[in-house]
């Protein structure tokens, strides 16, 4: 594939509570390449939005990121100081959020927000700035833009606050876009618009874009690559099509099989459910992190050792003791 | 344009729901006509207020002199019209004061938290717990009198207050999703700080203020009252409550007229802090 633009290696980031220490993401390895799309799965609490803010460096105390490397632009953003991390947030890395309604400051109105954006990182006056956010707000379909951009973001919906967030994202043209679960508090139709606004949006920059998703369908249309995440772990990686057409993790399969599909009958076709709940991060699992919830565990081996993220065929990547010849142990 | 329209509606709106309810209305009335009163006092008060006539002490109200006179024959009424601006001056002013320094301390405590946070906020636990007005006395008398010196004082004792109204607002705006977006863009923290948190955390110190301009007139009167305040003989309310007390008795006009004018600019800054308090409650906006 093509060139890579940021690679994660062995990223550890934990919260310390009252009740103990929570690792959110634990170990995670992730390599981005230019222009591509990887889809970022996991059930809620699984690590997906701590790994895109580590990734930023926004990880509030109580959190630490502990161990691991995160390479960009030939640097570990790890090893920089704020200033230096300030200079590549926003202009080189940038992030859109979940609930667009309020990840917009409601004291100013949206287009003085994005040209802020654009000041920041780009040696321009504020007319010129404004200028640009009208292109920018036009760009992400948003009409009339010259009377929205004096809007607050009270006066505008789900939808046109996501544009505001893609355009304020976009701004600065930036290498990598981790978008955090971007559509998930907007209704299907605006879904489907949001997503392939970001999709021509990426198209004119060359963006690496992180799509971050608890929803398979998005992914399975949007994503280039795939990673199943679990209790902070990738469970599975792959190209989209490989790990849809031959999902080898019992965990995939249990997340493919909790899709309902189009006519098959309710009858015979049962949608399947993975048993149990996702086990607190305090008390993980001895083993392999899903094996109390995984109908093929092998006790003494699954719930002992845990497996390792080997190769199967390609770049099609699982972690599971039944690829990894559990006859041999 | 369509917008233009409708923010300036907005801000018709907000002044209309203001001016809606009577006490609100009332309330700024009093404060405009005070304020009125003291930038026209030269021309308004029918006596210059530190002319002194023995021969016209202590006379009760009459055609020429409404409110009586005091002691030294001094209009009363001449006095209070003169001593309004030391009152709105202080009020305003020490409020001013502790708003800015108080923010200040209180947007850096809460947004950095941690020791930074802690010195801070017990630093103001420590203010806090001297009994303000004994605290305004003990810096008003090692300052010296005189209106700047008062305002400084009673300032000083009111930047707690504002420090945890501000600090316990900063507590829930910085963990807002939109603060975590505009660090995302590469903000630089100060900015961050004073641009985005901060408007966002003000309107309850907005309300706070009103009501403590009103404590502020109060501790005024109070230590002019006490001798360290405004330097006599320039007229204000709390000496002119001084002056009059021990005649309480044969003159209590002496009194009860700078008495009754303190009681009603507080009156009003407490209706106009709780009609701010209406209109700026966002839960109330929509």
């Amino acid at each position: 594939m093509s060139e890579v633009c940021l690679k994660v290696n062995k990223l550890k980031t934990s919260f310390s509570t009252p009740y103990g220490k929570v690792t959110a993401v634990n170990g995670l390895d992730l390599v981005l390449h230019r222009g591509e799309v990887l889809g970022l799965v996991g059930e809620s609490g699984c690590g997906k939005s701590v790994s895109a803010l580590s990734i930023l460096g926004l990880i509030n105390s109580p959190g630490v990121i502990e161990s691991g490397q995160i390479l960009f632009d030939g640097k570990d953003l790890l090893q920089l100081n704020n200033d230096e991390l300030r200079k590549i947030r926003g202009k080189k890395i940038s992030m859109i959020f979940q609930e667009p309604t309020t990840a917009l400051n409601p004291v100013y109105k949206v287009g003085d927000q994005i040209a802020e954006a654009i000041m920041l990182h780009q040696k321009v006056g504020y007319k010129i700035a404004l200028k640009r956010t009208l292109e920018l707000l036009s760009l992400v379909g948003i009409t009339s833009p010259e009377i929205r951009m004096k809007s607050y973001p009270y006066q505008l919906s789900g939808g046109m606050c996501q544009r505001v967030m893609i355009a304020m994202a976009f701004s600065c043209k930036p290498e990598i876009l981790i978008a955090d679960e971007p559509t998930t508090a907007l209704d299907v139709t605006i879904q489907a618009q949001i997503l392939s606004i970001i999709q021509k949006m990426k198209e004119i920059d060359k963006t690496a874009v992180m799509l971050i998703s608890h929803d398979l369908g998005i992914i399975s249309e949007n994503a280039d690559r795939l990673m199943i995440m679990y209790l902070g772990k990738v469970m599975e990686t792959g190209k989209v099509s490989d790990i849809f057409n031959n999902p080898l993790h019992p965990y995939t399969r249990g997340l493919l099989g909790s899709i309902p599909k189009r006519g098959t009958h309710r009858k015979y076709n049962k949608l399947i459910s993975i048993p149990g709940t996702v086990p607190s991060l305090i008390n993980m699992p001895n083993g392999c992190a899903i094996n109390n919830r995984c109908q093929y565990a092998v006790p003494g081996l699954c719930n002992k050792k845990e497996p390792d993220l080997i190769k199967y065929e390609g770049t099609h990547y699982v972690r599971c003791w039944k690829y990894q010849g559990w006859d041999n142990e | 344009m369509d917008n233009d329209k409708k923010t300036s509606a907005d801000s018709n709106r907000s002044l209309k729901r203001f001016l809606r309810n009577k006490f609100n209305l009332i309330g700024g009335i009093i404060i405009l006509l005070f304020l009125l009163i003291s930038i026209f006092a030269p021309v308004i008060s029918p006596h210059p207020p530190n002319q002194v006539n023995l021969k016209m002490s202590l006379q009760p109200p009459s055609k020429t002199n409404f409110f009586g006179t005091d002691s030294l024959g001094r209009d009363v009424f001449s006095r209070i019209i003169h001593g309004c601006s030391a009152s709105l001056i202080v009020g305003l002013g020490s409020v001013g004061f502790s708003l800015v320094v108080g923010s200040f301390l209180g947007v850096i405590a809460g947004y950095f938290k941690g020791s930074i946070g802690i010195v801070i906020m017990r630093f103001m636990d420590a203010l806090w717990s001297f009994p303000s007005i004994i605290l305004a006395l003990g810096i008003a008398a090692s300052i010296g009198p005189g209106i700047k010196n008062i305002i400084i004082a009673i300032g000083i004792t009111f930047i707690p207050g504002f420090a945890r109204v501000i600090y316990s607002q900063v507590l829930i705006v910085r963990e807002e999703v939109y603060i975590k977006a505009i660090k995302s863009l590469g903000t630089k923290t100060s900015r961050l700080i004073f641009w985005h948190v901060l408007p966002n955390s003000i309107t309850p110190v907005i309300v706070y203020s009103s009501l403590m301009a009103a404590q502020a007139v109060i501790a005024e009167a109070g230590l002019s009252f006490l001798g360290i305040g405004v330097i006599p003989p320039r007229a204000a309310w709390g000496n002119m409550l001084r002056d009059g007390y021990i005649y309480l008795g044969v003159a209590p006009w002496v009194s009860l007229f700078p008495g009754a004018a303190i009681f009603l600019l507080v009156l009003a800054f407490n209706f106009v802090g709780d009609g701010l308090r209406d209109v700026l409650d966002v839960r109330m906006t929509q």
